[in-house]
C-alpha cells in the first residue's frame, strides 16, 4: 500500500486544476457540519434534509409489506420510520468504521457491517444478512456470465469503448483521491477539507460520474486497479441506481483479491 | 425459555397454514390469519405482573415468525440489482460520517438489505400498538411505543419524540415515562468521545 501511495501522492500534487477543487471543498466543508446540526435552514438545508433520509415511497412499500391491506399510515409515522432508519445506518457505520480503525483498515466491507450489527444488538439480523451476503456473491459469479445478455450491458460495454478518453481523466481523478489520504493522516483541517470533495463533482457532471465508473470498472482486473475501484466507489457517492448495480455487480472480485491481500 | 416455547406450539401450528399463504404473494388470506394472531396474541392486558409476561412471550412468537419470514425471502431472493432502497442514498448517509474513508461496493447493498428488516420489525412492532388501541391507522405514537418497548432500539430514543405519546393514551404515555428510565445520554456521548478519538490520530 505505502510504495504504490507514495508515487500517487507526488504525481497530484503537481496538478494545478485540484488547488480550485480543494478550494471549493474548503468553502463546502463548514456548511454541511452547521446544517447536520441544526437540520433546520434555508432550501439548500432542506435539500440535504431529504437526501439525509431514506425516500418515503419506498419506506412506504416496505412498511406496507409486514400490514394487514385495510391499515393505514399517517404522514408523521412515515417520516419517523425515514428518521429512524438514517440513524440505524449512521449508528451501525459509526461501529463498523471504530472495528476498521482498529484493525487498522481504510474500507468499511460488509462483514464490518453485519459485525457491528451482532455487536449492537441486532442479533437476529446477522444470520438472515449472512445468507444474504453468500447467495449475493454466488450471484455475482452468475452476473458475470449474463454480462453478455442484457442490451442494457451492450450500453455499458458501448460506454467501455471510450475507455482510452476517460482513462486520463479518471487517472487524474483518481490520484487525487488517493493524495488526499495522507493529507486527512496529516491533519485535521486537511482531512476535513478532503473529503468534501466527491460533494460539489456529482452536482457539476454526473455523466462524467458515469464515464468515471465506467473506466474504474475497466480497470478492475488488476491489483493497482482494485485500489483505483475503491477510490472510484468512494468519489462515486451521487449516481445513478443503474451505475450502483453495475458497481456492485463489477467491483466484489478486487474487494475479495484486496482482502486476500491485507 | 419454558413459557416462550409453551406459547409457540399454537402459532407454528398457525405458520403451517401460513406458508401456502405467502407463496401466493401477500394476498389478503395470509394478512387475515395475521390479525386473527394478532388479536389472539394481543388482548388488552389490565394486570400488569402476568399479562406482560405472556404479551413478551405473544411478541417473541410473533417475531419468530417474522424472522422465518425473512429466511424464506432471501431463499426466494434472485435479483441482488433491484433493490428496494436506493444505494446511492444508503451511501451518502454512511458518507456523512467524516470517519469513513472508502466504502466496499456490496456494503450498501447489504444495507439495504438490513434496513428493509429494520423498517420491517419497528412497523411490526408499532402495529401491534395500534391494535392495543383498537386503532387501524399506524401513528408516531405506536413507533414512538415500539422503540420504548425495544432495547435495541434505544439508539432511536432521541430520534423519537417522547410528547407524542401524551396524544395517544395513558399506557402509551407511560411507556414514554418508562423512557427517560433508560440512560441513552452516556450512551450519546459514546459517539461523541469516539468522534474525539478519531480525530486526534489524523
Amino acid at each position: 500500500m505505502n510504495n504504490p501511495q507514495n508515487p500517487k501522492a507526488s504525481a497530484p500534487c503537481t496538478l494545478p486544476p485540484e488547488l480550485p477543487k480543494e478550494a471549493v471543498a474548503t468553502d463546502e466543508a463548514p456548511p454541511p457540519m452547521g446544517n447536520n446540526n441544526n437540520t433546520e435552514s434555508a432550501t439548500a438545508t432542506m435539500v440535504r434534509e431529504q437526501d439525509r433520509l431514506m425516500p418515503v415511497a419506498n419506506v412506504s412499500r416496505i412498511m406496507r409489506q409486514v400490514l394487514p391491506p385495510y391499515a393505514k399510515i399517517s404522514d408523521d409515522a412515515k417520516e419517523v420510520i425515514q428518521e429512524c432508519v438514517s440513524e440505524f445506518i449512521s449508528f451501525v457505520t459509526g461501529e463498523a468504521n471504530e472495528r476498521c480503525h482498529t484493525e487498522r483498515r481504510k474500507t468499511v466491507t460488509s462483514e464490518d457491517i453485519v459485525w457491528a450489527m451482532s455487536r449492537l444488538g441486532f442479533d437476529d439480523y446477522v444470520a438472515p444478512l449472512g445468507a444474504f451476503l453468500q447467495r449475493m456473491r454466488d450471484d455475482s459469479d452468475h452476473g458475470g456470465e449474463e454480462r453478455g445478455g442484457p442490451a442494457g450491458r451492450g450500453g455499458s460495454r458501448r460506454g467501455s469503448s471510450s475507455l482510452p478518453l476517460h482513462c486520463p481523466q479518471q487517472m487524474h481523478h483518481l490520484h487525487p483521491a488517493v493524495c488526499r489520504r495522507p493529507h486527512q493522516s496529516v491533519s485535521p483541517a486537511a482531512g476535513y477539507a478532503v473529503r468534501p470533495v466527491p460533494r460539489p463533482m456529482p452536482a457539476s457532471g454526473y455523466r462524467m460520474q458515469g464515464g468515471d465508473h465506467r473506466s474504474v470498472g475497466g480497470v478492475a482486473p488488476c491489483s493497482y486497479g482494485g485500489a483505483l475501484v475503491q477510490a472510484g466507489g468512494t468519489q462515486h457517492v451521487v449516481g445513478f441506481h443503474d451505475d450502483e448495480a453495475s458497481s456492485s455487480s463489477e467491483n466484489p472480485p478486487p474487494e475479495g483479491r484486496a482482502a486476500g491481500s491485507n | 425459555m419454558e413459557p416462550n416455547s409453551s406459547i409457540p406450539p399454537p402459532v407454528m401450528g398457525a405458520a403451517v397454514a401460513y406458508p401456502p399463504a405467502a407463496g401466493a404473494a401477500y394476498s389478503a388470506g395470509p394478512y387475515a390469519h395475521a390479525h386473527a394472531a394478532l388479536g389472539a396474541l394481543y388482548p388488552p392486558p389490565p394486570a400488569p405482573g402476568p399479562p406482560s409476561s405472556h404479551q413478551g412471550g405473544a411478541a417473541a412468537a410473533q417475531l419468530q415468525l417474522f424472522w422465518a419470514e425473512q429466511y424464506r425471502e432471501i431463499e426466494a431472493t434472485t435479483d441482488f440489482k433491484n433493490h428496494n432502497l436506493p444505494l446511492a442514498r444508503i451511501k451518502k448517509i454512511m458518507k456523512a460520517d467524516e470517519d469513513v474513508r472508502m466504502i466496499a461496493a456490496e456494503a450498501p447493498v447489504v444495507f439495504a438489505r438490513a434496513c428493509e428488516m429494520f423498517i420491517l420489525e419497528l412497523t411490526h412492532r408499532g402495529w401491534a400498538h395500534a391494535e392495543e388501541n383498537k386503532r387501524r391507522t399506524l401513528q408516531k405514537s405506536d413507533i414512538a411505543a415500539a422503540v420504548a418497548r425495544t432495547e435495541v432500539f434505544d439508539f432511536l430514543v432521541d430520534i423519537v419524540p417522547r410528547d407524542e405519546p401524551r396524544d395517544a393514551d395513558p399506557a402509551a404515555a407511560a411507556m414514554g415515562a418508562a423512557a427517560p428510565g433508560i440512560p441513552q445520554h452516556p450512551a450519546a456521548a459514546d459517539p461523541t468521545t469516539m468522534g474525539y478519538y478519531y480525530v486526534q490520530p489524523q
